[in-house]
């Protein structure tokens, strides 16, 4: 089982999916990392929607909107997860999320030669920055953080 | 965002990093679907500037470290000791020391034509022409408190920012640089923006 990672324009979310399940690219730079070809989002969806990591702290309804995300960076982590205490794995996926994926946006802009990927909306984007704010306010309860409404919110993107 | 550039970013391996130049551009290129135009022609002639000095540098040093003998260029030995003596071309070096607006245009002509044996001033003079244009706008947005539009600069404004991009990507091509830029696919909200102008006033009403 590993952890799918979804960094859109103003969402950053994660579902849990079967290692085999999406078609997956090795990622060379980080051994274990994968992007996902974005066109098999929807399957994954369809397939396993309900396995998200609930005590991550996604609420219901949420995967609603994976089927709406057409510009999308994914990438999975298959077994880094594996045999670490809860606490380590929520320690860690923010730890990829926020040092890893800004990277991987970044080698995804300079492949396509655009500044624009992963959003489609004009000046919304910005190369190599993050949200300012503590990555703990974003991390669910069980994990230190001290958000417990939603699993995002409008600080975690505008930037990613 | 294709498919082949999510496979061609999977490849990057450790120690990958694109040309300072290349972030240049695409951060003016940003700028410029931001609407941020001043900051997009400042951030497009730092990119050609910078473009031309490193693949100028690149070209000079591989022909510094090419095992035949070059005779176009003028290698020699300098240095104060034996120890710290080291071969370098005291012309090239001439060539591109030059600060000032003159830099830009001695980089593209005399140092081009020194160094590639080609001279964007000769092989291609409208291209030449806008970038030395660029070059005389960022001076005077960052030394002049703007773009005068009395000059000949580069307006601050959707398509001739567009244009300032277009002619550093071909600077680029032209070098030999890094190719597909994307610039014509950019997801603007108010694509073509701004209008026209249009080519007669509306009538006016009628005073009666």
């Amino acid at each position: 089982m590993g952890l799918l990672l979804v960094a859109q324009l103003e969402r950053v979310g994660w579902w849990v999916v079967p290692d085999d399940s999406p078609p997956v690219i090795p990622f060379a730079r980080w051994p274990g990392v994968s992007l996902v070809n974005p066109l098999a989002i929807q399957s994954v969806h369809t397939l396993h929607g309900n396995q998200r990591l609930s005590h991550l702290g996604a609420p219901d309804g949420e995967t609603d909107s994976l089927t709406m995300c057409t510009d999308v960076l994914c990438c999975v982590m298959p077994g880094e997860f594996e045999g670490r205490e809860p606490l380590e794995r929520g320690e860690l996926f923010f730890t990829a999320l926020y040092e890893r994926v800004p990277e991987i946006l970044r080698q995804l802009r300079w492949s396509a030669r655009s500044p624009l990927f992963p959003t489609r909306t004009a000046g919304s984007s910005h190369m190599g920055a993050f949200p300012s704010q503590s990555r703990a306010d974003h991390r669910a309860p069980e994990f230190g953080g001290a958000r417990s409404d939603r699993w995002h919110g409008p600080g975690m993107g505008g930037v990613v | 965002m294709s498919f082949e550039n999510i496979l061609g970013a999977a490849d990057y391996t450790e120690g990958w990093e694109p040309p300072v130049y290349g972030w240049l551009l695409l951060d003016a290129i940003l700028a410029w679907t931001s609407y941020d135009y001043k900051k997009s022609l400042i951030l497009a002639a730092m990119a050609a500037e910078t473009m031309a000095e490193a693949i100028l540098q690149r070209e000079y040093e591989r022909l510094l470290g090419g095992d035949r003998p070059n005779t176009r260029m003028r290698f020699v030995e300098q240095g104060t000791s034996t120890a710290a003596r080291e071969l370098r071309d005291p012309v090239y070096s001439a060539l591109i020391e030059t600060q000032g607006s003159p830099k830009m245009k001695r980089l593209l002509h005399e140092a081009a034509l020194y160094v590639l044996g080609r001279s964007l001033l000769i092989e291609r003079q409208g291209l030449y022409d806008q970038i030395v244009r660029l070059y005389k706008t960022r001076n005077e947005i960052l030394h002049g408190g703007g773009a005068r539009y009395d000059t000949g600069g580069f307006f601050a404004h959707y398509r001739d920012v567009k244009n300032a991009l277009r002619a550093v990507i071909d600077l680029c091509d032209w070098l030999g640089g890094p190719a597909g830029f994307a610039l014509d696919d950019t997801p603007l909200l108010l694509d073509g923006w701004p209008a026209e102008k249009p080519t007669s006033k509306p009538p006016l009403p009628d005073a009666g």
